[in-house]
Order: C-alpha cells, then structure tokens, then sequence
C-alpha cells in the first residue's frame, strides 16, 4: 500500500509539473529554474570529481528529458516493485 | 631637491613605440574604411594561417615567468565544451575559418569584421599578462593581439553607449555543453564603455606567437588583467555597444558568486573560497593576489566614485 501511495504521489507530481512547466520542459530546465547555482555546481561536481563522460552520456541525457518523466518513471518502478511482491501491496 | 615621481603613462624614450608601427597602425585606421566595402576574407576551414608579426609591448611587464605553453593551452574553462579543465581536444572542432565579428548597436558605423581583415588591419602587437581565474589560479601567457579601443574607433561608438556586450559563438554541432539548453546561451559578458577604453583592454588573436589555440577562445577573444579571466569571452561572434548594463551568462547562473565587475581583490573572498593567493599553473607556487591583479595603477580611477557597486565580485 506504501508503494503505490508513494507512485500516486509521483504520478501526481508529474502532472503539477506539467502543468506547471510545461509538457516540453525539460528535468535540467526545470531544475535550474527551481536553483541554477544547485545544478551547476552538481554539474561540476560531477565532472570535475568523477568524470566528464559520467555527465556527457549519464546525466546530460537525463536532464534532457520532459521533466514530467522522471516521476512517471519512478512511480511505475514502485508499481512495478509493488506488484512484484506477494501478499503486499 | 624636488622628487619626481613618474606616472603610470609616463616612459621613457627608450620604451616609446618604434615609428613604423606608429605608421602601420595609422594605415590600418586609414584602409579600416575599406573594410566596409571588402568582403570578410573567407578561408577553408582547418588550421588558421601564421600570425602577423607583432612586436611585444614591454609596457606591461608580468614580473613573473611566462606560463609553458603546453601548461596554459591544456587546462582550460571553456563552458560551452565542458565545466572540467580538459576540454582542449573537444575544442578542436570549433571552426577557426571563416570567422566573422559583428560590431554594432549604438555606433555610427556598424561592420562585419573578418578575422583575416582584422589581422590585417589592427595594430597588433603582444602583450605579456597575467591572467588571474576566479578560480584561484592564475598563468601569464603572451597574448598577440590589439587594443580594443583601435576596434572600437573603426566603428565610431554614439556618445550614449555605455556599455560593450561580447557574445560567444554557439555551434551546437561541436560545442558539446551546449546539450544542457537550460542555460543562458550564448555566453555573455561586457563591461563599461571607460573600461573597455582603458589601454589595458585587449582582443586577442594569437598567444605565444601563433594563431590563437580554439580552446584558449580562439581565434579571437577579449582580456582585461585585472579582472577575473571569467569576464573575458572567449571566441568571440558579435560586440554590442549599447546604454544598458547587460546581465552576464554568470550572473545569470549564480548571481550570489558572480557579477558584473569582477575585479580582483585578495581581501574579498569567494563565497565558497579565498581569494587571497593563487596557485601559479605549471608550478608549485602559490603567490598572494594583488589587488587589481597588480594592474591598479592602470585602471583603479575607474572606479574611484562607484558606490553601492560589487566591484568585486
């Protein structure tokens, strides 16, 4: 029950964040409109510290995609986890 | 006895500028109104060819050893291909030719400037300075280059202009970090229109006698010593005069850190670190910043009467 409240939660965001931002707007958009010095300095942290290719082919695409996508995805994994387990739910 | 303390524009006659270079800029002035007409010179893309000779101004001596070139041509900030230092390779797809600068808004004469043109006709020389990061560490490279102010006279700025707004290329195809849409492309930077006429202000083509390096902001980009090297944009596409302060790419991303002015001081710190001493690339050595990164008695009148301003930040 636990799951799937926490993937209503999620399915909920991601409606308020579409609406909010827009269906195009972008996670990295998004998130550097909320606090661009945040994502910077991850940005730097990252490539920086653990490497230029972690945030070129990890992270950037990530960022790319429509900011609404994230909590779908996280929500269906919890579905999904939810449903996996037996007797539980 | 009365003692005579010479000022900072005052040298001797054996430092004074040799005539035939006094000519040659007078002649590029002069054919400057050519430029209007003739077409940028277009070259194939690829490497850009040897630079003009240019005589170095001893004017400005670093008091430091010149950085080695692999040092200083390696361990790089260009955002557009990366926040890391290692983006010299990456760089390398930036095309250097052909090369257009676009300088207009508040001037009388708004021009095209082809690279070629401007290697032609500028009053180039090198200049030796100290290039202090807001990162806390600092080089001293050979710049070839010119005067802003040459650039600048050829397009005859309206007396209303009080500000200069240099903007970075931005080439999707190659500049990798232009992927991250979310900020503020293209990089911008600028500043008044009494500091870009200060002597001090200079475009630069070429370091260490060549073309340049796209990964240094080839194949031009503009430097002002003593403020912190992020003020100084790097590939440079199009100069804007114009009456309104402009909000730098930096300013946009992290207002608390970074300003419009960027002047060095060692007594004000970074909000996440010192500024008091630099690490000198290619060394050990860790030195303590000067004010102005020791350019003061170049450009401290310019701020003489500024209140309320974070001229150092």
């Amino acid at each position: 029950m636990v799951l799937k409240t926490i993937a209503l939660v999620l399915y909920s965001a991601a409606l308020l964040i579409a609406l909010a931002f827009g269906y195009g707007w972008s996670f990295g958009a998004m998130l550097f409109n909320i606090n661009p010095g945040a994502l910077n300095s991850f940005q730097a942290g990252v490539q920086r510290n653990l490497s230029p290719a972690l945030w070129d082919s990890i992270f950037v695409p990530l960022l790319q995609l429509p900011a609404w996508v994230i909590p779908v995805a996280l929500g269906t994994l919890f579905v999904l986890i939810s449903a996996l387990r037996p007797g539980k739910g | 006895m009365p003692i005579r303390i010479p000022r900072g524009w005052e040298i001797p006659e054996s430092r004074v500028t040799p005539e035939a270079l006094v000519l040659g800029r007078r002649r590029g002035l002069a054919l400057g109104a050519g430029l209007l007409a003739a077409p940028a010179t277009a070259l194939a893309q690829g490497a850009p060819p040897a630079l003009p000779p240019a005589m170095r101004n001893t004017r400005y001596a670093p008091g430091r050893d010149i950085t080695d070139e692999r040092e200083a041509t390696s361990f790089n900030n260009f955002y557009e291909f990366g926040s890391h230092k290692t983006i010299s390779r990456a760089a390398q797809r930036l095309p250097q030719r052909p090369w257009t600068v676009k300088v207009e808004g508040m001037v009388e004469s708004p021009r095209e400037f082809g690279i070629e043109d401007l290697l032609r006709f500028m009053p180039l020389e090198e200049r030796v300075y100290r290039l202090r990061c807001v990162e806390a560490w600092s080089m001293v490279v050979p710049w070839t280059g010119f005067p802003l102010s040459a650039l600048l006279d050829a397009v005859r700025p309206l007396g209303s202009a009080r500000y200069v707004v240099f903007e970075t290329a931005a080439i999707p195809a190659v500049m990798p970090g232009l992927r991250q849409s979310w900020y503020p492309w293209p990089y911008i930077e600028g500043c008044t229109i009494e500091e870009a006429a200060n002597e001090l202000s200079f475009m630069v083509v070429g370091a260490y006698g060549k073309p340049l390096p796209p990964q240094n902001g080839g194949p031009i980009r503009f430097h002002q010593p003593w403020k912190y090297g992020f003020k100084a944009g790097k590939s440079i596409v199009r100069i804007t005069l114009t009456d309104r302060r402009p909000v730098s790419f930096w300013e946009r991303v992290q207002p608390q850190e970074y300003g419009f002015w960027a002047n060095v001081n060692p007594e004000v710190p970074h909000p996440r670190w010192s500024q008091a001493s630099e690490r000198v690339l290619g060394t050990n050595a860790r030195v303590p910043t000067q004010i102005f990164n020791g350019y003061g008695e170049f450009v401290a009148a310019l701020y003489t009467g500024l209140r309320n301003e974070r001229l150092w930040a």
